[in-house]
C-alpha cells in the first residue's frame, strides 16, 4: 500500500493482511497512489491488549539519533515505535491496531521526509482563493476549522498543511491530516498566495503584523519530531515562506461572507 | 569561568528578521527571540572567543563594566546552555 502526501510516496509492506490495512486504506484513500516510494515502511501490528505498546497520558515522542540518517522514533501516547533510515528509504514501524496510532506516525514520519527534503509541515488551514492557497496560521484553538468550515469552495486542510519550495516559491499540498481526526479527501496543491496569522474577532479585518512577531509564532506551528541537524533547515524555510508571504494578522467572525472577504483581500496580492 | 569558551550547540538554528534574533533550540524545539545584547553575544560564539573575550566587547560596545559585562554573559550563557543551545569548551591556555 502506498501513500502520496506532497508528492512524497511511502509504501508500507504488511498492513494490506491487517484488518488495520483496510481502516487505512479508507481513511487515505484520495491519497493512495502507485508513485516509486520515498521510503518502503514494514508495518507490524501489535494485537490489542497482548503485547500492544504502553500508552501514556501525555504526548511524549523520543526521536533517538543513531547516526546523521538513521534514527528511532517512540511515541508513547499513540503508542508506536520506528526506526527510519532516512539515507537508504527504510523503516520499520510497530504500531498498535488502531489508526490514531498509525496517523500518528505518519504525521511524524512526514514531518521528517519533508523538512528532509525542501519542505515542512504546518499547523495551519489552508483555503484556495485566486488559485493560489492562502494559509492561516494557528494553534489549536485559533479557529482553522471553524473558518473552514464557513463555505470555502476549496479548503486544503482544516489542521495541517504541507508546504514546499519549489524554485522561488513556495506550494501549498492538501494533506489527509484535518481537525478532530476527519481524513482529509481533497488533493490539491496550489502555490502559496499569502499567509494570516488567524484570529478570531468581532468583525472581518486584516491588521498588520511584524515580521519577527509572525515568524515567532509561525515557527511555534511547524509540526516537526525528526533529527537536530534538520532544525536550521526547517527555521529557514519557514523565514523565507514569511518572510516572502506574510501579509498581516487575519480577524474573521464566523459568518459566511468571510469567504468573499478573503478573496477580496488576496485579489489586491495576485494583482 | 572567564576562559570557559562557548560555542553554539550542534543543530541550533538562527535568523536575524527586523533586527531581531530568532534562535531555535533543537535539544528542547523551543524557540528563543533575543534582545540586541542577547544578539551581540550569540553573534560572537564561535568556539574561539572565550566569555572574557566576549564579555570585553560587551563592555566596549555597550559602555557598561567589564564585570558588569561579565556577569550578564555568564548569566546570559547559562540560559542558553540549559535550552541546549551552548557548549563549552576550556580555552588552551588556561588548561
Amino acid at each position: 500500500m502506498r501513500v502520496t502526501i506532497a508528492d512524497i510516496c511511502c509504501e508500507f509492506q504488511g498492513l494490506e493482511k491487517e484488518p488495520l490495512g483496510e481502516a487505512v486504506a479508507m481513511r487515505y484513500s484520495a491519497f493512495l497512489s502507485d508513485d516509486p516510494p520515498r521510503i518502503t515502511a514494514r508495518v507490524r501490528v501489535r494485537p490489542p491488549i497482548m503485547g500492544a505498546l504502553p500508552k501514556a497520558d501525555e504526548p511524549v515522542i523520543t526521536i533517538d539519533e543513531t547516526s546523521e540518517n538513521h534514527f528511532e522514533i517512540l511515541r508513547l501516547d499513540n503508542p508506536f515505535e520506528a526506526t527510519l533510515d532516512v539515507g537508504h528509504g527504510r523503516a520499520e514501524v510497530v504500531v498498535n491496531d488502531n489508526l490514531y496510532c498509525f496517523d500518528s506516525f505518519l504525521r511524524i514520519i512526514y514531518s521528517i521526509l519533508l523538512a528532509d527534503g525542501d519542505g515542512l509541515l504546518l499547523h495551519s488551514a489552508a483555503v484556495a482563493s485566486s488559485d493560489q492557497a492562502v494559509l492561516l496560521v494557528g494553534v489549536s484553538e485559533a479557529g482553522k476549522t471553524t473558518l473552514c468550515s464557513l463555505g470555502f469552495p476549496t479548503v486544503l486542510s482544516d489542521e495541517l498543511v504541507a508546504v514546499r519550495r519549489s524554485g522561488d516559491e513556495f506550494v501549498a499540498y492538501s494533506t489527509p491530516f484535518w481537525g478532530e481526526f476527519v481524513a482529509g479527501r481533497v488533493l490539491e496543491r496550489r502555490p502559496v498566495g499569502g499567509i494570516y496569522l488567524l484570529r478570531k474577532g468581532p468583525q472581518h479585518e486584516v491588521r498588520p503584523a511584524q515580521l519577527s512577531s509572525a515568524l515567532f509564532e509561525i515557527l511555534g506551528c511547524v509540526f516537526f519530531f525528526g533529527p537536530k541537524r534538520l532544525t536550521p533547515a526547517v527555521l529557514d524555510r519557514a523565514g523565507d515562506l514569511v518572510e516572502a508571504n506574510l501579509r498581516g494578522e487575519f480577524y474573521f467572525k464566523p459568518t459566511a461572507d468571510v469567504v468573499a472577504f478573503l478573496d477580496k483581500e488576496v485579489e489586491q496580492y495576485v494583482a | 569561568m572567564s576562559h570557559d569558551v562557548p560555542n553554539r550547540a550542534d543543530g541550533s538554528a538562527w535568523r536575524m528578521v527586523d533586527g531581531e534574533m530568532i534562535v531555535v533550540s533543537a535539544t528542547t524545539a523551543n524557540i528563543l527571540s533575543l534582545n540586541g545584547t542577547g544578539a551581540f553575544v550569540w553573534e560572537r560564539l564561535d568556539g574561539e572567543k572565550s566569555i572574557g573575550a566576549i564579555a570585553a566587547e560587551l563592555a566596549e560596545a555597550y559602555e557598561v563594566s567589564r564585570d558588569e559585562a561579565e556577569e550578564h554573559v555568564s548569566e546570559f550563557l547559562g540560559s542558553l546552555h540549559d535550552e541546549g543551545l551552548v557548549k563549552y569548551e576550556r580555552e588552551a591556555s588556561a588548561r
